[in-house]
């Protein structure tokens, strides 16, 4: 039974009210000369999508925990454009020249004409290296893994291996490597190689006996076996790995970038941040942001999708 | 002929603390056609028995043979179930009964190795969970699928390692009469059935001739035929008062081991039906 009260909180909510605020905000004069008067058009389009994003999300899903995800996500990104807007332009609380307004920010975002590239460049850079390093890790971690002759002393190698941060090897690689771009690659390789190569090989290594002696009284042969016994056996340590790679490659894209790199959204913060243009700067983190969460997001589709048949 | 032969087979496990005898000098043969049991305690070796057959162990001495040809490891002309972990998990209950299914019948296209799967599992009484994966399945459900496969894959022999172990009384039940019905109906030629358990009532109720093992070290303890007809319709027969006074010769024979065993077996074969 729902009652009068229940009703109208299911549909008067802090997400709905944190909307309503951003839009109440909007008549206030602004206090700043970069902020054209009147309405922020980039922020209120983009705070409009969101919304429209949980509208749908509402309708649709309701009973599911993706909309109390989504509800209480939106609602934080509403709160703090709110908060940005009411110490920036409103108030000029924060130094206007250091902290430019949400608005400012997302019309150099959707107007800037070398992002685009810089995003790109990276997003090349980081295929290049890091699905080098997924085929060579998991390829070289399972016939490892597989075979019986090496055991721990691989452990211990690739332990050490992994400990040491890849950035270290950014002198070597300017040195040796041809040109800025292979260095960016080569550094994203040898931070997701070991952590890929390793969870590749414990996770073959510890494939359980039942498994491989259902599949050898099968006669299955040796290439079917590590397609469709062994590799999906290990999957979920693999994925470990995978996961662990992806985040060091972040890491290493963008701080190979801007140490040593003439393209790629890591060089993009580096180059701006010489001419103390801050804007850019905050548009830069706010794309790396974003992409590092849509990549991760697809990756964790993929994971669930592969292993959708384990049992919880 | 003998389908099966294993002539003074023995086999030492190599441990830190010196060997192990899992089997000692164990010899039987078994017919073409014929469903056979091997009961016994846990350790008394059954299992690495069944382990050498399937080709997984190897002998430390004596032979043993299938079709007159000794065995050379894991081979397509012996389907097995194990007690667990027979089906891949990552693999619906289709696709697993398809993946024996191609290996070993390679002739036929994945279109029809699909739909033996879906005949197979219909067969065994599972016809809506094609889809489902192993870890959705109930343990009795993932031993049928995993039967289904065995018999998909249409090979002489079939080697199965306590199948039922796990599963409850009720629906282990159900599986011996599925088992007996697919092995006297699903091929032209009975398929030759090697039986590991170590419940009483299964291997009476299943097999042709029953092998008792004992342990420290495994070894052949005594055969015994059992000497009921077919078809066996279990409720009767496990109601009967041959089958009662059977069975309690057989255990009789198994606790008071081998010094008067050789007279009591010979008392059991006169009470055939």
């Amino acid at each position: 039974m729902e009652t009068k009260h229940g009703h109208f909180n299911r549909y008067i909510t802090s997400t709905i009210i944190l909307y309503i605020a951003l839009w109440l905000l909007q008549p206030v004069p602004n206090r700043t000369e970069g902020d054209p008067a009147g309405i922020a058009v980039y922020t209120m389009i983009a705070a409009t999508v969101i919304f429209v994003i949980y509208l749908v999300l509402h309708i649709a899903a309701y009973d599911k925990p993706i909309f109390t995800t989504a509800k209480s996500i939106i609602s934080t990104i509403f709160a703090i454009l709110a908060l940005w807007i009411l110490f920036t332009a409103k108030t000029t609380l924060l130094e206007e020249a250091l902290f430019p307004s949400p608005e400012i920010v997302l019309r150099q975002m959707i107007s800037d004409s070398r992002l685009p590239a810089d995003v790109l460049c990276s997003l090349i850079t980081l295929g290049k290296g890091y699905l080098s390093a997924l085929v060579l890790g998991i390829f070289g971690g399972s016939v490892l893994g597989m075979s019986k002759r090496f055991g721990n002393s691989i452990t211990y190698i690739t332990t050490f291996l992994k400990l040491i941060p890849p950035i270290v090897y950014i002198p070597y690689a300017i040195a040796l490597l041809p040109h800025y771009e292979s260095v960016s690659t080569f550094v994203i390789f040898m931070s997701s190689f070991w952590p890929i190569f390793s969870s590749t090989f414990v996770g073959v290594k510890g494939v359980e006996k039942q498994y491989l002696d259902s599949a050898k009284v099968l006669n299955v042969g040796f290439f079917s076996r590590m397609i469709n016994v062994i590799l999906p056996a290990s999957l979920s340590e693999i994925f470990i790995g995978c996961n662990q790679g992806l985040a060091y490659s972040f890491i290493m894209l963008t701080s190979a970038e801007m140490i040593g790199g003439s393209a790629g959204i890591g060089y993009y913060i580096k180059y701006y941040s010489n001419f103390g243009d801050f804007t850019r700067i905050i548009v830069g983190i706010l794309v790396i942001g974003i992409l590092i969460s849509i990549i991760t997001f697809l990756i964790n589709k993929l994971e669930h999708h592969l292993l959708r048949w384990k049992p919880n | 002929m003998n389908k099966i032969e294993i002539d003074h087979l023995s086999l030492n496990y190599v441990e830190k603390k010196g060997s192990f005898t899992a089997l000692s000098d164990v010899s039987f043969s078994i017919q073409e056609g014929e469903f056979v049991s091997i009961i016994g305690a846990s350790g008394c070796g059954k299992s690495t028995l069944l382990s050498v057959l399937e080709g997984l162990n190897r002998p430390s001495s004596g032979t043993v043979k299938i079709n007159g040809e000794p065995v050379k490891g894991c081979g397509i002309d012996r389907g097995v179930v194990f007690q667990q972990y027979s089906l891949f998990p990552w693999m619906t209950a289709r696709n697993n009964v398809a993946f024996g299914i191609k290996q070993s019948r390679k002739e036929l296209s994945r279109r029809e190795r699909l739909q033996l799967a879906d005949a197979y599992l219909k067969k065994v009484g599972l016809e809506n969970i094609q889809d489902k994966y192993p870890g959705q399945l109930s343990g009795g459900m993932q031993q049928r699928v995993a039967i289904a496969r065995a018999l998909a894959m249409d090979t002489d022999i079939l080697l199965m390692d306590e199948p039922f172990g796990a599963i409850d009384p009720k629906n282990r039940t159900a599986l011996w009469d599925l088992l007996l019905d697919l092995w006297e109906t699903d091929s032209e030629k009975k398929k030759t059935v090697l039986f590991v358990t170590h419940d009483i009532d299964e291997a009476i109720f299943l097999s042709d001739r029953i092998i008792l093992m004992d342990a420290s070290p495994g070894r052949v303890l005594a055969e015994i035929e059992v000497p009921f007809r077919r078809p066996r319709v279990r409720t009767e027969l496990l109601a009967s008062k041959e089958y009662s006074f059977f069975k309690n010769n057989l255990l009789n024979v198994f606790y008071n081991e081998t010094e008067e065993a050789g007279e009591e077996i010979h008392h059991l074969e006169k009470i055939a039906l």
